[in-house]
C-alpha cells in the first residue's frame, strides 16, 4: 500500500523559493507519524525530479519514523544553472514503511519554483537549523522531540504547541470573554503567519 | 545538539556535493536555501479482501475468471475484491496508480483492467473490484502475473490528497488438465511444463487413474465410471489434485501456485483430453455438487458422441463369434479376444476390469455410441449457460507405431474371418462410417469430437495431441479468449450437427443403458454383423461349434448384415445365396426377400435379417434346396456363409463353421432304460425307433416311413416287427433333406416258449436276442442298419 500525501506539511504552500544555479539547498520535513503500527525506515527520490534540479539526496534522521513518533528527513538539492524564472516542479520523496506485512509507501511533494530572489529560510521557521534530540527528549509529551520542537518554531514546554499546529489553551478561570480575546490572538497570529507565506504562494 | 553536530549529520550529502563543486572549480551565482515543512503521516487503512470470504484477511492478487455474459456488457461474475478504506470521513474518488506513480481515476484500461462498482447502494468506503475479462487483451500474454495498483484519492482538505493504493496482481485463472483412459496425469507433463514455465499458467494435472495401470484398483486405471470418477475433476478426494485443490492452492498461496500470494479465485479453466472432457463435462452439466467453478472447458479429442471402437470392445466381451474372429492387427495369429488381452497386457487399452465376474472397462461402455449416459449428456440441453466451450479435433486417422504411421483401431480391432479369405469382415461398417482420410484421429470420429461453435481441426491422432506445439498455442488463445462461445452459443449448434450416416449408426451400434449409477451394455446391433448363425432342432454344440447329428433335420441359416437404402421408404428385394467353402464354393441356398428400410434415407444402411435352410445326407454331405457339396468322408466340418450381390461393402460374409457327425442310424431302446433290456410276457416293453430319413419331397406334410426290427443271427436273422408309420415334416423341408424320426410302442416281449418274441409274432428262439434297426427308403438311397442291442427275458 502506498500512500500519497499531497502537501499535507502545515502552511502549505503552491510552491517555496529557490534560485538559479544554488547549492546545496537543503529541505527539513518534520515528520509526525500518526500510525499507530507503521515504522517508516527508508527514504528515497523521486526519479522524476524537477528539470532545473540536477541532483537530489534524501535520508532519515535518525535512521526511521517509529510509530506514533517525530523524526527528521533531510533533503538536499542543486538547482542548476540553466533553471529560469518562474520554472515550476515538485520534488518527491518516499517513505517506506510495513504495516501487518503489507509496504506502505508515504510520498511527499515539495513544490519548487526558480525565483530571482529565495529566502534563506522559509517555511516552519524556528530557531537554527533542525536537528533531532539523540536523547529524545519531549518535555511536554507533545510527540515531537524538544529539538525539532524548537527548529520548527514550538514551544517544547506546552504540548499544545506543536510544529504545524498554533497553541490554542483554554485558560481556566479565564472564562468565555478571555477565551475569545485568546482566540482572536491566536487568529492574529495566524494572519501574520499567513500573510508571511502569502508570497510563498499559499492557497 | 549543536548547530555543528546537525550539520555533521544531515550534511555529509551537501558537503559531497560542495566538494564536487570545488573540484569543478564552479562557484555558484545563485544562494542556497533551507525550506522546513512539517508532515503529518495519516493514519488510513484500506484493505483488499476476497468478496468471496473464502480467504481470511488481505489477498494480494486476483484471477481474471470472469465471463462474457449473455448480453453487451454482461458479465458473469468470478472473483472479485472488497476494497475498504478506514480512517476517512471525506470525499473520495477511486482509481489506480499509473506507471509513474501519479494517481488517475478509474483503471488503468477501463474493463481491460476490471471495473469498479459499489458492492452496495450508498457504499462510499468501499468497493468491488471485479478483474478484467481476461489476464491481457494485448502481447504474447505468456506471464504468469500482471501488477495493477488499485487506488483511492482522499479528498482531505483543498490542500490536501491523500491517495492509498494497494498493488495486486492479476492473474490467469488455474488450469486443471484431466487426462483420458488408460493413463494417468503423466499424460499432461510435457503440456503441463509449457504451460507453466513458458506461458504463465499455473496448471494442475488431475489424476483419476487410481494409481498405477495395472493397479487393479477400482478405478481401472482411468477406465472408472463417469458417475464416479467426475469426483476426481471436482476435487475433495483425499490424496488428489482436482478443481477444488487448485482453487484453494490459489487462495493460500501453495507453491505450485502464485508462491506466497494469496490470490482471489472463483473458477479454473479445464482441459480434458478424450475421455477426461466427458468426465468434465460430466461434473459442470450433470453434477449435484458442481461448485459453480468452472469457467472455460477445452476438450481434446473426446468422443462427445462416443466412439463406435468401445461399442467393438464391448462386443467382444459378450459375442462369442465377435471374441473368436481374427484381428486384423494381429490376423491369422490372434483373434480379437486375444488381441485385446495382449494390448491390455502391453498397457494399451485396458479392457477387462480384472474382477469376477469379468466385465468391460466402465469408461469404455459410457462412451459406446448412443449410450444413456451420452444421451443425457447431449440430450436437449447440453452445456451450461455460464461456461465457456471449444473442442480440438484430430484427424490424423493413423496412430504411429515404431515411427511408422500405422494404427488405425477402427480397422485394427475389427473382427475379420481368414487372411486367405480375403479378410472378411464381420462388421466391415467401422472404416466405413468412422474413418475415413482425415474424418477421425484413429478412435474417436471427428464428428465425435466436434463442439461446432468453436472448433479446430489439427492434423493430429489421439496420443498425439498433448505434444503438440499448435495444440498448445491454440489451447494457450483460447484461455485467454474473452470470446469462446459459452455453453448456449454451443447448443443449438451442437443439436443441429449434421452427423453424416447417422441413420447408419443408430442401425449399427448399440449404446450402453444406465442401471442405477452404472453403465451397462453397449456393442454392436447384432442383425448388423456380416455373419451367418445356425439354429435349429435337431442342432446342438460340440466345443461351441454348431453340430448336426446324423438323425439330420433342418439347419435354419440367418444371414445378417446391412444394406444401404435404394429408394427411401419402399421395400427392397435382397438376394443372398447360402454357399458352402470349398475350392469351388457350392451353393446351398438361394433365398430373395423384401425387407422394408423403414425410416432410413437414401444412401444409407440399414439391417437385414435372412434365413436360409440346409441339411445333410446319410453321407455327412451338405445340401440345401438349391444344391449341394459331398465328401465321402463321413463326418465333416463345413464352412458356410453367404454371397450377396449388388452391395459394394461387402460381397461375401465370413465362414462358419458346423459340423455334421458321422452318420449311424440309432439302436431301438427303451426310454429310460439301458441296456440289456429285459422283457416280460405279453405285451411286454414299449421300445423306440430313431433315425433319420430322406426327405422324398419338399413343402412339409407327412411321410411314410418303413423301418423294421430283426434279431441278428448267425445265418439267417429273424423279423420281429415290420411297421410303417407317417412321420410328420416341416415346411422347410426339402427334398433329399435327412429328416429326422422317432417312431414309439415297439414292443418285444417273452412269450410262451420263454423266447424273446416281437409284436408282429416272430418269435427269436432266443431267451436273449440281439436286435437291430433296419431302414427301409425310397429307391436312390442306401438302407442303413444299427447296431445291436440285447435284450433278455425277465427271469
Amino acid at each position: 500500500m502506498s500512500v500519497v500525501c499531497a502537501n499535507t506539511y502545515a502552511g502549505a504552500a503552491a510552491a517555496y523559493d529557490v534560485e538559479s544555479d544554488s547549492s546545496p539547498n537543503a529541505i527539513y520535513v518534520l515528520l509526525r507519524n500518526l500510525n499507530p503500527s507503521v515504522d517508516f525506515v527508508s527514504i528515497t527520490v523521486g526519479d522524476e525530479l524537477p528539470a532545473f534540479v540536477p541532483i537530489a539526496s534524501a535520508t532519515l534522521i535518525p535512521a526511521s519514523v517509529a510509530a506514533g513518533e517525530s523524526d527528521l528527513a533531510a533533503i538536499e538539492f542543486d538547482v542548476s544553472a540553466a533553471a529560469t524564472l518562474g520554472q515550476t516542479g515538485d520534488i518527491q520523496v518516499t517513505l517506506g514503511g510495513l504495516q501487518n506485512g503489507n509496504p506502505i509507501d508515504v510520498i511527499l511533494r515539495i513544490p519548487l519554483e526558480v525565483v530571482a530572489s529565495a529566502a534563506a529560510a522559509q517555511g516552519e521557521i524556528g530557531v537554527g537549523v533542525p536537528a533531532p534530540d539523540p536523547g529524545g527528549a519531549d518535555t511536554d509529551g507533545d510527540g515531537v522531540t524538544d529539538a525539532l520542537e524548537v527548529a520548527f518554531g514550538s514551544d517544547p514546554m506546552n504540548a499544545n504547541s506543536v510544529p504545524g499546529k498554533l497553541a490554542f489553551a483554554v485558560v481556566p478561570g479565564l472564562g468565555a470573554v478571555a477565551g475569545i480575546m485568546l482566540l482572536a490572538l491566536v487568529l492574529m497570529s495566524g494572519w501574520v503567519l499567513s500573510q508571511r507565506q502569502h508570497r510563498l504562494g499559499a492557497s | 545538539m549543536s548547530r555543528q553536530s546537525l550539520t555533521s549529520i544531515v550534511g555529509e550529502a551537501v558537503a559531497a556535493l560542495a566538494l564536487s563543486c570545488l573540484v569543478a572549480g564552479h562557484v555558484h551565482a545563485g544562494a542556497a536555501t533551507r525550506i522546513q515543512v512539517v508532515a503529518s503521516l495519516p493514519n488510513i487503512g484500506f484493505s483488499v479482501e476476497d468478496e468471496s470470504g473464502d480467504i481470511v484477511g488481505e489477498v494480494d492478487g486476483i484471477a481474471t475468471d470472469a465471463l462474457a455474459g449473455t448480453g453487451p456488457g454482461n458479465v458473469i461474475v468470478g472473483a472479485q475484491l472488497h476494497l475498504t478504506l478506514s480512517g476517512s470521513s471525506d470525499d473520495v474518488i477511486w482509481g489506480h496508480i499509473n506507471g509513474a506513480g501519479s494517481f488517475e481515476a478509474g483503471l488503468p484500461v477501463s474493463d481491460a483492467d476490471g471495473t469498479y462498482h459499489k458492492p452496495f447502494p450508498g457504499a462510499k468506503y468501499q468497493e468491488l473490484y471485479t478483474p478484467p475479462l481476461e489476464f491481457d487483451t494485448t502481447g504474447p500474454n505468456t506471464a504468469a502475473d500482471r501488477p495493477v495498483e488499485v487506488a483511492v484519492l482522499i479528498e482531505a482538505a483543498p490542500d490536501c490528497d491523500i491517495v492509498v493504493s494497494k498493488s495486486i496482481d492479476l492473474v490467469k485463472p488455474p488450469v486443471v488438465m484431466v487426462h483420458g483412459i488408460n493413463g494417468n496425469a503423466s499424460t499432461w507433463t510435457a503440456f503441463e511444463a509449457e504451460f507453466r514455465n513458458n506461458r504463465g499458467f499455473k496448471s494442475y494435472a488431475v489424476d483419476h487413474s487410481g494409481g498405477s495401470y495395472n493397479s487393479g484398483a477400482p478405478d481401472y486405471g482411468g477406465n472408472g465410471d463417469i458417475h464416479d470418477s467426475y469426483a476426481y475433476v471436482r476435487g475433495g478426494v483425499p490424496g488428489e489434485v482436482g478443481i477444488a485443490e487448485a482453487l484453494d492452492r490459489f487462495r493460500t498461496g501453495h507453491a505450485t501456485a502464485h508462491a506466497g500470494k494469496k490470490i482471489a479465485v472463483q473458477k479454473a479453466d479445464v482441459l480434458g483430453s478424450s475421455y477426461g472432457g466427458l468426465l468434465s463435462r460430466w461434473y459442470i452439466e450433470q453434477a449435484i455438487d458442481y461448485g459453480d467453478d468452472v469457467r472455460k472447458l477445452i476438450t481434446l479429442g473426446t468422443p462427445h458422441r462416443g466412439s463406435p471402437v468401445t461399442n467393438m470392445n464391448v462386443q467382444t466381451l459378450v459375442d462369442p463369434v465377435i471374441a473368436a474372429a481374427d484381428c486384423q492387427f494381429f490376423s491369422p495369429f490372434l483373434s480379437m479376444e486375444g488381441t485385446l488381452e495382449t494390448i491390455d497386457a502391453f498397457g494399451f487399452i485396458r479392457w477387462k476390469d480384472g474382477e469376477v465376474p469379468e466385465d468391460v472397462v466402465p469408461a469404455l461402455r459410457v462412451m459406446t455410441h448412443e449410450s444413456e449416459v451420452l444421451g443425457v449428456l447431449n440430450g436437449t440441453a447440453p452445456f451450461r449457460d455460464d461456461v465457456a466451450y471449444g473442442s480440438i479435433v484430430g484427424t490424423d486417422n493413423q496412430i504411429n507405431f515404431l515411427l511408422i504411421p500405422l494404427l488405425n483401431l477402427f480397422y485394427d480391432l475389427e473382427p475379420t474371418r481368414g487372411l486367405l479369405t480375403a479378410q472378411k469382415r464381420y462388421f466391415p461398417w467401422m472404416p466405413i462410417l468412422d474413418s475415413g482420410i482425415g474424418d477421425s484421429d484413429a478412435v474417436v470420429p471427428t464428428w465425435s469430437q466436434t463442439l461446432p461453435a468453436r472448433t479446430t481441426n489439427v492434423p493430429f491422432d489421439h496420443l498425439s495431441y498433448h505434444d503438440s506445439t499448435s495444440v498448445q498455442n491454440t489451447v494457450a488463445v483460447w484461455l485467454q479468449d474473452s470470446t469462446l462461445p459459452r455453453g448456449d452459443v454451443h447448443r443449438p449448434a451442437f443439436l443441429a450437427q449434421v452427423i453424416p450416416d447417422a441413420a447408419s449408426r443408430d442401425n449399427a451400434f448399440v449404446g450402453s443403458t444406465l442401471i442405477g449409477n452404472q453403465s451397462v451394455g453397449g456393442g454392436l446391433e447384432h442383425d448388423a454383423i456380416v455373419q451367418v448363425e445356425f439354429s435349429g432342432p435337431t442342432l446342438g454344440s460340440n466345443g461351441g461349434l454348431s453340430q448336426l447329428d446324423s438323425k439330420g433335420g433342418i439347419v435354419t441359416a440367418t444371414m445378417t448384415g446391412m444394406a444401404r437404402v435404394a429408394v427411401a421408404g419402399t421395400a427392397q428385394v435382397e438376394t443372398l445365396t447360402l454357399v458352402e467353402d470349398d475350392l469351388l464354393d457350392s451353393t446351398l441356398d438361394i433365398v430373395s426377400q423384401s425387407i422394408h428400410p423403414g425410416t432410413t434415407p437414401v444412401g444409407q444402411l440399414f439391417p437385414f435379417s435372412i434365413d436360409a435352410v440346409m441339411a445333410r445326407d446319410q453321407s455327412a454331405s451338405i445340401l440345401g434346396p438349391d444344391g449341394s457339396a459331398t465328401n465321402f468322408v463321413g463326418g465333416e466340418v463345413w464352412s458356410v456363409g453367404y454371397e450377396i450381390t449388388g452391395h459394394p461393402d461387402y460381397g461375401q460374409s465370413p465362414w462358419t463353421d458346423i459340423d455334421y457327425t458321422s452318420f449311424a442310424l440309432p439302436t431301438i431302446f427303451v426310454p429310460s432304460e439301458s441296456e440289456p433290456f429285459i422283457v416280460g410276457t405279453s405285451p411286454g416293453s414299449a421300445f423306440t425307433a430313431e433315425g433319420g430319413v430322406h426327405a422324398t419331397s419338399g413343402g412339409g406334410g407327412t411321410q411314410a416311413v418303413n423301418s423294421e426290427l430283426w434279431e441278428d443271427n448267425f445265418f439267417a436273422d429273424t423279423l420281429l416287427e415290420d411297421r410303417t408309420f407317417n412321420v410328420a415334416m416341416p415346411a422347410d423341408t426339402f427334398s433329399g433333406a435327412l429328416m429326422p424320426y422317432a417312431e414309439p410302442n415297439w414292443f418285444l416281449f417273452k412269450n410262451g416258449s420263454g423266447d424273446v418274441q416281437g409284436a408282429s409274432g416272430n418269435s427269436s428262439g432266443e431267451t436273449s436276442a440281439t436286435v437291430y434297426q433296419f431302414l427301409n427308403q425310397t429307391l436312390g438311397y442306401s438302407f442303413p442298419s444299427s447296431s445291436n442291442v440285447t435284450v433278455n427275458v425277465a427271469p
